[in-house]
């Protein structure tokens, strides 16, 4: 059975407008990607996960990390992901409706090895789905 | 006993089912009427009519058959007949008006409708 993360990938890499914002597919990822991978890369995850109705429909977070080494880069990844959140029927996964609630930006930490950090412009969307 | 779980919850609106139910509950009234008269201690009371009700909350979809029909119901004034399934084996079957249809929306949220019945006529316990 199709599980809603195996969905929310398909999803996100949906056509090539992950991949024409510089992020090949095999760098969107469930979780976490690992440290010395290349950027930029995205990063997802469903949380708080729940019945939303008495059968069928359930509802969680949907959050999204988009990676990069600039602040300019990992918002111009946002807004692709962004367009890519549309209710549809992924992997036999019927997503109904999602929306997003929150955007974030944590800007890239400039220093000498260890001390740079990346980018993470962080999206939150609330979704509803049934199986 | 056996113990149920709400998964198995359902109603029907002329005999199609309501789907995305959120809540739901059912009530079963009889009013109480005081007969009390002034030589006794204690109040007395007669059964008087009995009546009931459902409310609850379902993801509104105007394209689903059951969910328009409730929609209609409420805006035309006629009934429309329920079977509310508690659990296996266990129904309420009646006729009702719909009282209240309530569509919902809201920033950063899905369309809900809040729907009231008044029941018509016996309840059929089964």
């Amino acid at each position: 059975m199709a599980t809603i993360e195996q969905a929310i990938r398909t999803m996100l890499t949906k056509g090539t407008v992950l991949s024409a914002a510089g992020v090949p597919d095999a760098r969107v990822t469930h979780g976490y990607r690992l440290q010395d991978s290349d950027l930029p890369a995205v990063t997802y995850s469903v949380s708080s996960k729940e019945p939303a109705a008495l059968t069928g429909a359930n509802s969680g977070t949907l959050t999204i990390n988009c990676i990069a080494t600039t602040s300019a880069s990992a918002l111009g990844i946002a807004d692709a992901v962004r367009s890519l959140i549309v209710p549809d029927s992924y992997d036999a996964v019927v997503v109904a409706a999602a929306f997003i609630v929150s955007e974030q930006l944590e800007p890239e930490v400039v220093g000498l090895g260890d001390e740079q950090e990346p980018a993470i412009a962080t999206t939150t969307a609330s979704i509803f789905w049934s199986t | 006993m056996a113990i149920y779980s709400c998964t198995g919850c359902s109603f029907t609106v002329g005999g199609t089912t309501v789907p995305g139910v959120v809540d739901g509950s059912v009530t079963l009234t009889h009013e109480a009427i005081d007969a009390t008269e002034i030589t006794d201690a204690r109040r007395v009371f007669i059964g008087g009519v009995r009546a009931g009700s459902f409310s609850g909350t379902i993801f509104y979809d105007q394209g689903n058959t059951a969910i328009a029909a409730l929609e209609t119901a409420a805006a035309n004034g006629t009934t429309v007949a329920f079977v509310f399934t508690l659990h296996s084996g266990a129904t309420y079957t009646v006729s009702a008006f719909i009282t209240n249809f309530a569509p919902s929306f809201a920033v950063n949220d899905v369309m809900r409708a809040s729907i009231s019945a008044q029941f018509t006529g016996a309840i059929t316990i089964a």
